[in-house]
């Protein structure tokens, strides 16, 4: 496929070069990119799911390795990672749900144990899902047809897997493909929508003639604060400006047309004011399995000095910035240290980066991270599209979109 | 096939035209510095492909390029051409989307000038360009200075070219930058951002610098600029291409086409400039500035061309705190110390207790223990034994060094030289196991050692042989390399551009030296008045004899013309460089053409006998349309005749019966008009006797054309 | 403060023939029927620089100046009038003059300046940064550059005409190169080291020099000194101290050298501070110190450097220097006119002087912009237009005067007409007299009926 391939590269040059800015937007792309791989994918007849699944999996690797900050990347080819595992298993279940089900006492164990040799990819997966996986709403809701659908493989594995591929292999391989791509699309929605679904809850946390703290800009901060002015909730906003790149001024204006009460300070004066801050709204660059925050440089700062005085620390996210991933030394791994020029002007240094006197070893060095790590226990709330909540909680949300064995992105040989 | 490639980028082009509605940006990236400041390396490899931090130096210019949104580039390889192409060739830069790169080669030329010459034959560039060289480094977005370049064109035609410059005050006391280059002055128009004086290599006999006064009479006010450095981006107009094929004279882009162009009034071509700020432009022209650029890059300055972002090549890499970027697979004994601001490429080893701090260690190293390394550039596959000490060098491919070796600062050793057991190079020392080859030619702007470097390579094996038993001496016990001799002009220079900074006892030695300086400048402005006194009569002094060179050259080319009878628009295009260079009015020309075929004429009759009126006539019926494009307006005609006096007078007495003749001939052929004549007649009116000589013989005719004219009136 | 102020009040300049004289010194040309040293003693006064030395050239005509001046002046100022040599030129006046010479700095002013820029900003400049020498400087209105009549030829040396050029620094407070415009002929010298220590150098050709100095005593005398053959201030004496500045060979003593040294010895201790401030700061400390102080300290402690400073006026300000006959019909028409407040004379309705003793005949108009002496006297259907007419003047009827400007006592007979002249104290014009742009000598008769044009008379 000479056009994705191409489609893919332009795609990993951006994201190398790194041209594409804000976690929203490459979501989006990725999320389109994508989609569009898995339309051009050509599906062999057996296990389909293996095929899309490690179709995804070696151009997620490349994209994640092209930007390994952006993670929004990862998240999203997890997503549909877990989407197509998803789609598979309804429609396996689906293909055989005709036939009788029985026998629900039988432990799952043993079933895992003699059957995994005849199991598709996708029987596997949703095993090792249910295994690995908390039990939450959706998977309660699936879990009947889809432990009788193993145990029914097990019972009669060979005749019915020929059945269902000699009856409707195309017209299913056509369907799983289907499937996938118009639940990306409502993906993609989703991610296009989040702000929305994030700005309704603003009036349930925005209350009158309170002053919120915000730093930096964040796109869905914006939205959030304006949905609670619109809902004729009056309060003040302190817009830490936001050092080096100074997108608080930005948001600042954003704010003042859409009529709201601003004032900018300092990221320094932050500590001073907060003591008159009800509540700390902020955007998030992305969130941990654990609950920390990627977060624009200065968060670590303004979480310190929030909860010194006890004031309530909300991060906004939508789903595309839930990361399953668990984070290790974020600070340094986790981290992009961008030009130094945004902090101070080469041409005025020139004469103090003079290697040809002294030593030759720089005296000077100007370190611009771009991201702040803010651990959990430092975040009152988040709020994601789907509702409120606590930070001890975002591990359950996650195993809710991703599925465990796409945590590592790597090629692998697909099971059978 | 670098012509179908250049035919396939014209079709790119064509449907970039067609669906953007505008003609493609474009790049011409200089392959080849046309230096000879990074030999002994440059013998084997071209510059270009050095690798700056683990990556190939075009790769950052390309890179650069890229992202800012430059869509074909004609990359013009000399030296080494193949080994680029191939480069090129195997990398990602040839099939990118809209990006297009085309190579082009060549393998006589030594200069810049040649090059933008043969790209003009080629005529590939359809409009503004810009013009690097390949070893540049920089993360600046184009689209202002070339928005402010475009606003310009409109306004001016003749604004051809805008320059990059940016802030780095030079050093006091060495007068050169931070990238080891020499010092620049600049005036500029505060208001217009106009280039009107550019002074590099500046000469130091000189204490003061001589503005031209016709500058403040344009504006009232021009900045004197002594902490800018040139970035040697230019973004130029096509007609810069023909500037440079109508002036084969100019090599360097500097110190020939600007200067040129500055010093030139009559076809007032403008060259402005263009200042960054925040963002990164550095070229690597010397050791120096390739030591600086390194750790600018470490330092992330030219950043998203930083060595975690893997803009070019696929090896990820990770930074750690200060500053270290570590590849993937790296063996390093716990013992090891890796200092700050350190790279370290894949697949290296590192052995127990070694000491590494401020330097970049390229692939497949090996580095064994008790190894102290410190601010050294080494690159892919070297060896360093046990208890080596390396300080401020530069280690080319699959060098080795044996135990106990040590670098003293400021060495830099080529492909595959290895140095001996306890072998102690010396600083400042090249070595490489290529023969140093002879100097040709002083002038180090002219390369052409590079393109017959093939023929060394080829031979280098047995070279070699016969070298190992006795250059062993020459790098210690079982090394091979020649270390190469300095020559006294250079060994000046070496501290200059070196990799090791400059020892501080030589620093002290030059500020003493500054304070003479002083001293001296001091001295002579006491008698200041009388200094200026001088430089007038020496100045009008060499006015003269210049006029007079110039003369010659007119007389030489003119001959050579006539002998391998060149057409004539040739001989006039020589003659109008030979006036730029000479900065000589167009009078000037004439009169000195008219001079030369007089004096052609008189040799022919003293040659061959003939009646001195008949060759005259043939040589200036034959040649006298070079005269044309000259002979603008009376005066200088006028000018033609006084010349014409003036021979009679002196060289060819001749002459001097004939004069009327001539006169009448050189006004059959209008070449001179009546009013000219009349003019010169009545401007002798009030000379005194001896003047008036050819006046009175040509009185009659003089009379003739008088009445003629009423006549006609 | 301590200031000594020089004034400089030149005797007769040949320039000004045939209007000064003798009997008239440059200094006492009446601008607006007031001696044109009046309004520099004033302007010093308003500055509260009373310590004046006055210097004429020339010994008969110090009598004059020092009468005037202790009669006008007698318990306003302390002056003391000094008289050199003709034709020893600024330096060489001063030299004359050194023993009177007591304060550390000393304020030298042209003794023909007509300006409204107080002295006092140049000496708080000068004291604020501690220079040598500080200079004032005037921008001059552009159009005044493009008259080309003394440099002429090509296009090429006209434009920066007779007005000085002057390098500065960015701060626009040092001065960095000086040469006045018609000295420099072809190209100017900037020396390179200044450029280097600055670093950027803004080179303008719009300012003049207003020929009003502020210089450290010692370094002054020093330097008159050791150079004898220094003549001229603006010539010699300034241009030198510019282009040693920063390699000054003058032995400080007083206040100046405790300074510099001091500045030398911290910023040797710790050179590191100091650069960290001269990144954040360019201006201050000055380049002075950086170029003292070298790149990481690496300069030798005897480096001695010192400072040259300018002040410049603002662009809105008057400064004009009579010099030329020119200039002194253009100050004169300009004090009665766009800069009147320099004529501290209150202007009636109809924006003109008329001093109440002045007697006019019938029909007689006196135009805006002008000026009439106490009792002077026309006759009927005179008229006057942008012209000054001095005291106890008798005119005629049917006189007409334009753009002129006639001194005291002069008597004009009927139906003369006076166009763009100058007619210096007791000329007679006889009747029907016609002059267009003349200069007429002090004590000429012009003959009935004569006319002149363009021409400048003098009594033989």
């Amino acid at each position: 496929m000479p056009d994705t391939h191409a489609l893919v590269n332009d795609f990993l040059n951006k994201l190398k070069k790194r041209k594409i800015e804000g976690s929203k937007t490459t979501a989006k792309m990725t999320a389109e990119l994508l989609r569009t791989v898995i339309s051009q994918q050509r599906i062999p007849n057996t296990n389909q799911a293996g095929a899309l699944i490690q179709a995804i999996n070696a151009i997620g690797e490349q994209l994640v390795s092209a930007n390994p900050v952006e993670l929004a990347v990862g998240n999203i080819v997890r997503r549909v990672l877990h989407i197509i595992r998803e789609e598979d298993l309804s429609l396996t279940t689906a293909s055989i749900g005709g036939l009788s089900l029985q026998a629900l006492s039988d432990d799952e164990d043993n079933i895992d144990r003699d059957d995994r040799p005849v199991l598709s990819a996708a029987a596997v997966a949703a095993a090792a899902r249910s295994t690995l996986r908390p039990p939450s709403l959706q998977t309660l809701l699936e879990d009947v047809p889809h432990s009788a659908a193993i145990h029914q493989s097990s019972s009669s594995a060979g005749d019915s897997e020929e059945k269902t591929k000699s009856t409707d292999k195309n017209s299913r391989s056509r369907k799983l493909k289907h499937n996938v791509i118009e639940t990306v699309n409502e993906l993609i929605q989703d991610i296009a929508t989040c702000h929305e679904l994030i700005a309704e809850q603003a009036v349930e946390h925005i209350h009158h003639n309170e002053v919120i703290l915000t730093l930096g800009s964040s796109g869905t901060v914006i939205e959030f604060l304006c949905a609670a002015k619109e809902k004729k909730r009056n309060f003040r906003v302190f817009v830490a400006e936001g050092a080096p790149r100074y997108q608080g001024h930005t948001l600042a204006k954003e704010l003042v047309t859409r009529g709201l009460q601003t004032t900018v300070i300092t990221d320094s004066a932050v500590f001073a004011m907060i003591s008159r801050v009800n509540m700390v709204i902020v955007g998030a660059h992305a969130v941990m399995a654990n609950g920390g925050v990627i977060a624009p440089v200065g968060l670590n700062m303004v979480a310190l000095a929030a909860q010194r005085h006890a004031v309530p620390f909300v991060v906004l996210a939508g789903i595309h910035k839930l990361c399953p991933l668990y984070p290790h030394n974020p600070e340094v791994l986790l981290n992009e240290l961008k030009s130094p020029s945004e902090v101070l002007d080469f041409g005025e240094l020139s004469d103090c980066m003079e290697y040809s006197t002294g030593s030759g070893a720089p005296l000077l060095h100007v370190v611009n991270p771009a991201f702040d790590y803010v651990p959990p226990k430092l975040v009152s709330l988040f709020i994601t599209d789907t509702g409120g909540h606590n930070p001890s909680y975002m591990y359950r949300l996650i195993a809710d979109y991703y599925s465990a064995d796409d945590l590592v992105l790597q090629h692998r040989p697909a099971v059978s | 096939m670098v012509a179908k490639k250049g035919a396939k980028a014209g079709g790119a082009s064509e449907d970039a035209v067609e669906d953007l509605a505008r003609v493609p940006l474009q790049a011409i990236l200089l392959a080849d510095s046309f230096t000879t400041k990074f030999r002994p390396i440059t013998l084997e490899c071209p510059k270009v492909l050095l690798p700056l931090v683990n990556t190939p130096m075009i790769d950052y210019t390309l890179a650069w390029l890229e992202s800012a949104d430059v869509e074909e580039v004609f990359v013009f390889c000399c030296s080494h051409s193949k080994q680029i192409i191939n480069y090129l060739d195997k990398s990602k830069w040839t099939n990118q989307p809209n990006f297009s790169v085309t190579t082009i080669e060549s393998q006589n030329c030594i200069s810049a000038g040649d090059a933008l010459r043969l790209i003009y034959e080629r005529n590939v560039i359809q409009g503004d360009f810009i013009l690097v060289s390949g070893d540049t480094v920089s993360n600046m977005m184009l689209t202002q200075a070339l928005q402010e370049h475009k606003e310009r064109r409109k306004k001016d035609n003749n604004a051809v070219m805008t320059m990059v410059i940016k802030q780095s005050k030079p050093s006091q006391i060495t007068r050169q930058t931070r990238l080891g280059t020499d010092e620049l002055i600049m005036a500029i128009d505060p208001t217009t951002k106009q280039l009107l004086y550019y002074e590099d290599k500046a000469d130091d006999s000189k204490q003061t610098l001589t503005l031209d006064k016709s500058f403040l009479s344009e504006n009232p006010s021009l900045s004197l600029l002594n902490d800018k450095q040139d970035c040697y981006i230019d973004i130029c107009s096509p007609e810069v291409l023909s500037l440079f094929t109508d002036n084969f004279d100019y090599q360097h882009l500097r110190r020939h086409f600007v200067k040129g162009l500055l010093v030139d009034d009559i076809m007032g071509y403008k060259i402005f400039t263009h200042e960054i700020h925040s963002s990164y432009a550095a070229r690597i022209d010397n050791f120096r500035s390739y030591d600086s650029v390194s750790k600018d890059i470490i330092q992330r300055w030219t950043y998203p061309l930083v060595p975690d972002v893997q803009f070019s090549i696929n090896n990820p890499t990770k930074l750690e705190r200060h500053g270290i970027y570590r590849a993937s697979n790296i063996t390093q004994s716990r013992s090891s110390q890796v200092g700050p601001f350190t790279y370290i490429g894949i697949d290296t080893v590192i052995g127990n207790n070694t000491v590494i701090s401020n330097s970049v260690i390229g692939d497949g190293c090996k580095i064994g223990s008790n190894v102290a390394i410190d601010g050294c550039y080494i690159w892919h596959n070297v060896t360093i034994q046990d208890g080596c000490k390396l300080r401020h060098a530069i280690l080319c491919d699959g060098v080795v060094m044996k135990p106990g070796a040590v670098l003293e600062p400021g060495v830099v050793l080529s492909y595959k030289v290895i140095v001996g057991q306890e072998f102690v190079v010396p600083s400042y020392s090249k070595v490489s196991l290529l023969p140093q080859p002879v100097k040709q030619d002083s002038d180090e702007e002219l390369e052409y050692a590079d393109s017959n470097t093939e023929v060394i390579v080829t031979t280098n094996p047995l070279e070699n042989g016969d070298s190992t038993n006795n250059i062993g001496s020459d790098i210690g016990e079982n090394g091979r390399g020649v270390i190469w001799s300095i020559s006294e002009v250079d060994h000046e220079e070496e501290w200059r551009h070196s990799v090791s900074p400059i020892p501080d006892s030589k620093l002290i030695e030059l500020t003493q030296l500054v304070n003479e300086d002083l001293e001296v400048l001091i001295q002579d402005d006491q008698f200041l008045p009388i200094d200026v006194r001088e430089s007038d009569t020496e100045s009008d002094g060499d006015v003269r004899d210049e006029s007079q060179h110039f003369e010659k050259e007119v007389e030489a080319t003119f001959l050579r013309g006539v002998n391998e009878n060149v057409k004539e628009e040739h001989i006039i295009l020589e003659v109008n460089s030979l006036r730029l260079s000479y900065n000589m009015a167009s009078e000037n020309c004439a009169s000195a053409l008219f001079y030369s075929m007089m004096k052609l004429a008189l040799d022919n009759s003293r040659n061959l006998g003939q009646d001195l009126v008949k060759c005259t006539n043939d040589v200036v019926s034959k040649w006298g349309k070079l005269l044309r494009p000259y002979l603008q307006g009376v005066d200088d005609e006028i000018e033609v005749i006084m010349k014409f006096e003036e021979i009679c007078l002196e060289s060819g007495k001749e002459y001097a019966p004939l004069f009327v003749k001539v006169l009448h001939f050189l006004y059959d052929k209008d070449i001179i008009q009546e009013e000219a004549i009349l003019n010169w007649a009545n401007e002798k009116e009030d000379a005194d006797e001896s003047d008036k000589v050819f006046v009175k013989q040509a009185e009659k005719f003089i009379q003739w054309l008088n009445e003629a004219s009423e006549e006609e009136d | 403060m301590d200031f000594q102020v020089v004034v400089l009040a030149g005797g007769t300049s040949k320039k000004l023939a045939p209007l000064v004289s003798k009997d008239v010194p440059k200094s006492l040309l009446p601008v607006a029927n007031r001696p044109v040293l009046s309004y520099v003693l004033e302007l010093l006064e308003q500055s509260n620089l009373k310590d004046l030395i006055v210097v004429v050239e020339g010994e008969d005509t110090d009598g004059l100046v020092e009468n005037w001046i202790s009669e006008a002046y007698v318990d306003r100022l302390h002056v003391q009038v000094a008289s050199v040599p003709e034709e020893v030129g600024t330096a060489g006046a001063l030299r004359a003059i050194a023993h009177h010479l007591t304060a550390s700095d000393i304020l030298v002013v042209s003794g023909d300046l007509v300006c409204d820029i107080s002295p006092g900003a140049v000496a708080a400049a000068h004291r604020r940064h501690d220079a040598v020498v500080t200079a004032m400087l005037c921008s001059v209105p552009v159009s005044g550059t493009q008259d080309s009549a003394s440099s002429g030829g090509k296009d090429k040396t006209k434009k920066p005409g007779k007005f000085n050029i002057v390098g500065l620094d960015l701060t626009q407070q040092f001065l960095l190169y000086i040469a006045a415009g018609i000295d420099v002929e072809k190209d100017l010298r900037v020396q390179k080291n200044i450029l280097r220590a600055v670093g950027k150098m803004e080179i303008r050709a719009d300012l003049m020099d207003a020929h009003l100095y502020a210089f450290k005593r010692s370094v002054l005398q020093q330097v008159l000194n050791q150079k004898q053959s220094f003549r001229s201030l603006k010539q010699d004496v300034v241009p030198y101290l510019v282009k040693s500045q920063l390699r000054s060979e003058i032995l400080f003593n007083g206040g100046a050298q405790v300074e510099e040294n001091g500045n030398e010895k911290d910023a040797f201790s710790n050179n590191k501070v100091m650069l960290s401030q001269l990144l954040a700061n360019a201006s201050t400390p000055s380049f002075h110190e950086l170029y003292a102080l070298g790149p990481n300290g690496f300069a030798p402690s005897e480096r001695k450097t010192h400072k040259c400073c300018v002040y410049i006026a603002s662009k809105n300000t008057y400064c004009a220097r009579l010099n030329s006959i020119q200039a002194f019909s253009d100050i004169n028409r300009d004090v009665i006119g766009d800069a009147s407040h320099l004529s501290r004379c209150s202007f009636s309705v109809h924006n003109n002087v008329i001093h109440p003793s002045a007697v006019l005949g019938l029909k007689t108009t006196v135009g805006p912009q002008c000026m009439l002496g106490e009792g002077s006297q026309m006759g009927d259907k005179c008229s006057v237009k942008r012209s000054v007419i001095g005291r106890h003047c008798r005119i005629g009827s049917n006189v007409k005067v334009v753009n002129s400007v006639i001194m005291n006592h002069v008597t004009i007979g009927d139906g003369c007409s006076i166009q763009g002249s100058v007619i210096s104290s007791n000329v007679q014009l006889q009747e029907r007299a016609v002059l267009k742009d003349c200069q007429i000598g002090a004590g000429f008769v012009v003959t009935a009926g004569s006319e002149y044009k363009g021409e400048s008379l003098a009594r033989k």
